[in-house]
Formats: C-alpha cells, sequence, structure tokens
C-alpha cells in the first residue's frame, strides 16, 4: 500500500539570495547546498506554476475535438507563485516586510532595531534588482530576494525557486487566536530554468534549520493604540486589525530561456490597504466631530500601534505608524462584543501645502537578528 | 546584586530565558530581585533593562583594643 502524508512532512525554507560578482543576481540557480531557514508555516500549499498556455482547432481535422497536435504549452515566460500562512516569530517579521516593501534600515548591535518605512523623507524606492553587486555591499539587505527550498516527504522530491520576490503581505493581529499571523504568496518569473523539481536538499552539505530554535511568537495586543479623532490622538479599543502590502512585482522581458530578465516593482504604486474594529464607544462614535464624521469628510487620521513603551529598543519591542483614510466605515451592532466599527481602510501619504510631508507608514521593531543573517 | 525591572520584561516568552520563572515573576512584581552576571547578561542581550540597587556601605568592624 502507498504511503498517506501529512502536511508536516512537507516544509518550506528561504534564504537570502546569494549575490557575488561572478554571476547575474536573479539568474543564479537557487542553492542546493546551503542552510535554508525553514519558515513555520501552518497552511502549505504547492507551487503554482503560471504557463504559457494556448492552441486552438486547426484546418485538416475532419471531427470537432482539438488533437494533441493543436496544443501549445510552455515554460518560457511563465512564473510561479507559492502562498503561505504562519504566525510572526520574532526573527522572521523583519525580513519577510522588508522584502515585501523593498525597504530596511538597521542601527544597534544586538538587539538590533529595524525601520521600514515610507514616509516623506525616506520614501519607498524602487529596488535594482539586476544589480551586480556583492552581498556585503548591498546595504542593508535591499535588494532582497530568496532563494526558496520546498522539502518532500521523501529523497528526492525536493523543489527549488529562485529569485522569489513577496508579492503581497497581510499582517492579521488576530485577537482570537492571539498571535499575529502573516500570509503571502512569494512570486518568480524563473520558471524554465530556476524552477527545479526532484531535487534532494536533504542530502546536501547543509541541513535546513529553524529560523531560530526558541521562536517567540508576536502575540497580538498593544500598550498604545491611538486613532486620531478631529486631529487628536485618542485611545481606542481593538478588536481587530490588519495591514495588506502588496507591491504589484511582476517579470519583465524574456532571455533566451524564457525566463525574466528583471522584476517591475510597485508599478504604478504600491498599495497598503488595511481594516480596524474598533469598540463604539465613548470615544468612537456618531458624534459630530467623531470618527465617522472625518472619515465622511475624507479627513485622513493617523494610527498608532506600539508594543512595548514607543522608545523601540528592547528584543521584541515594535511600532507602528500608519497614515488611514478610510474605504467605507460599517458597524456591526449586534457583535458579540458590543457595538464594533470597522474601518476599511488605505495607507496614504499625507502632504502640507501640497508637498508631501509626515509619516505614510513606518514599521519599527526590535530583535536580535541582523539582516546579515537573513 | 538585586536588581529591579525597569522595561522590556513582558515582552519576552519565559519558556526561552535562562532566568527562573520566579525571579521573572517576582521582577514583574516590581520587587527586587538577586541576579547573578549571567542573568544579567541573558537580559543586556535582549535590551531588557534592569537596575542595580545600590548595596549598603559595609560597616567597619572596629577591633576593639585590648
Amino acid at each position: 500500500m502507498a504511503k498517506v502524508y501529512g502536511k508536516s512532512q512537507y516544509s518550506i525554507g528561504i534564504k537570502r539570495k546569494a549575490i557575488d560578482n561572478s554571476s547575474i543576481f536573479l539568474k543564479s540557480d537557487a542553492a542546493t547546498d546551503t542552510a535554508y531557514q525553514l519558515l513555520p508555516v501552518i497552511n502549505v500549499s504547492a507551487p503554482v506554476l503560471n504557463l504559457i498556455e494556448s492552441g486552438e482547432i486547426r484546418s485538416n481535422n475532419a471531427g470537432m475535438i482539438e488533437t494533441n497536435l493543436d496544443q501549445f504549452r510552455s515554460k518560457k515566460g511563465a512564473f510561479v507563485t507559492l502562498d503561505f500562512e504562519l504566525p510572526a516569530e520574532r526573527e522572521g517579521i523583519v525580513r519577510l516586510l522588508s522584502n515585501v516593501l523593498q525597504d530596511h534600515t538597521q542601527t544597534g548591535s544586538g538587539p538590533y532595531v529595524h525601520t521600514i518605512q515610507a514616509t516623506s523623507g525616506s520614501p519607498l524606492t524602487r529596488p535594482d534588482f539586476d544589480a551586480l553587486d556583492s552581498a556585503d555591499s548591498t546595504t542593508d539587505g535591499i535588494p532582497s530576494v530568496f532563494d526558496i527550498a520546498l522539502y518532500g516527504p521523501a529523497a528526492n522530491q525536493d523543489k527549488l525557486i529562485t529569485s522569489a520576490v513577496l508579492q503581497n503581505l497581510t499582517m492579521n493581529f488576530d485577537m482570537t487566536d492571539g498571535r499575529l499571523l502573516l500570509s503571502g504568496s512569494f512570486y518568480s518569473g524563473f520558471v524554465n530554468s530556476g524552477f527545479k523539481v526532484g531535487q534532494n536538499l536533504t542530502g546536501g552539505s547543509s541541513a535546513a534549520t529553524l529560523m531560530h530554535t526558541d521562536p517567540t511568537e508576536i502575540e497580538s495586543y498593544f500598550n498604545t493604540k491611538t486613532l486620531d479623532i478631529a486631529g487628536s490622538a485618542t485611545n481606542a479599543v481593538i478588536t481587530g486589525v490588519s495591514f495588506t502590502f502588496e507591491n504589484n512585482l511582476a517579470r519583465v522581458g524574456r532571455d533566451e530561456n524564457g525566463d525574466a530578465e528583471n522584476y517591475a516593482f510597485g508599478v504604478p504604486s504600491v498599495n497598503i490597504t488595511g481594516e480596524i474594529s474598533l469598540m463604539y464607544d465613548d470615544n468612537f462614535h456618531d458624534g459630530a466631530a467623531n470618527v465617522v464624521q472625518d472619515f465622511l469628510n475624507g479627513t485622513p487620521a493617523t494610527l498608532i500601534l506600539q508594543q512595548g513603551d514607543g522608545t523601540v529598543g528592547t528584543a521584541g519591542e515594535m511600532n507602528i505608524t500608519a497614515e488611514i483614510y478610510s474605504t467605507a466605515v460599517n458597524y456591526d451592532l449586534n457583535a458579540d462584543t458590543g457595538a464594533i466599527i470597522t474601518i476599511p481602510f488605505k495607507v496614504i501619504q499625507p502632504t502640507a501645502s501640497g508637498a508631501v510631508s509626515g509619516t505614510a507608514f513606518k514599521f519599527e521593531y526590535a530583535d536580535n537578528k541582523s539582516y546579515t543573517s537573513w | 546584586m538585586k536588581y529591579k525591572h525597569v522595561k522590556g520584561l513582558q515582552l519576552q516568552k519565559p519558556n526561552n530565558l535562562k532566568v527562573s520563572n520566579a525571579k521573572i515573576l517576582e521582577l514583574l512584581e516590581n520587587k527586587e530581585v538577586e541576579l547573578n552576571n549571567k542573568e544579567v547578561a541573558e537580559f543586556e542581550s535582549l535590551g531588557v533593562q534592569v537596575k542595580p540597587l545600590n548595596e549598603k556601605p559595609k560597616i567597619k568592624k572596629v577591633k576593639k583594643e585590648e
């Protein structure tokens, strides 16, 4: 009888793409002998191959059914995506968020304070993905590109994805689960030569490792949680908040193997959207100059979420600042936990006198992992 | 030496610390807790701030002249 495999027998490892001056950044194969760091994936998905497919019935066919000769299918020009869901752990969140926004700066020497931001003084910039650069001279780990290893349940059943970048990432502070949950999808424009099956990675010289042997989950609570009402930061009782980052990553060009020649990033834009649910109470209600009226007027508000005392320095401290613009306001007056206001939003860059001014989105986090070890 | 907690300990997962759970609880309750150098170093590596309490100056015993 054949074996029945469980999802725990599959695992996904990532490793920052090794860059050296002897090979072209994006086009080199994923390493087979590197120590991939395993993602704590709770829902494993197989890679989705989006092949080029076409074909139609041709002449010289007396019947009405297409023949096998009519079909066309090619790995050239294709792309592969890989969906995942995992609980955010202290050692992994910065790696993923900096990858999807391609922004990162680091200070400190342990704990390291990581900042990912889109502000008027430090706007997001499009990365140079095909730069011929060495890892050491790539400042702060950007551009950030991953090789991905998919470990199968038996020898010679592993897969490799090369030069993958997150196309989207959702951070969901799930109050029911209690943890920050991350979901998203990796994208690679290298299918013909870069996507490999039938690998035997466990037999390589470097075994996969856990991101951290004693992981610390990021929990869903905040010491400070304020949203502006008429321009004043006001404490909110939050029952759920999430952010979704989309960078519109897409392959560009076709080389001699039909693989991507570069990636377009943020064309036409990088979109940060989300949803916040907060209690209808003395602070947030239908008053004349309150949150609903603000959003009806099209007034943006500053959302501040902090774990810790606001001065990020201790491992685990987190600050999130976002300028949000409501895309709708919904009520759930029958919620189990009282009347709840839910505000879907998009993050916008504030301006002053017509010029960009202030913070659109800023994420600061302290951990004990330098980007050099990603 | 005895220490008091300043900030950051509540963000750590007790299971992952080498400092005993009893000491962690007492620090979080703002009590004075005896910590050895290894325990202080572990806190420093995470950026957890604890402040040493000044030791009482030892009173020198004066030997009585016979």
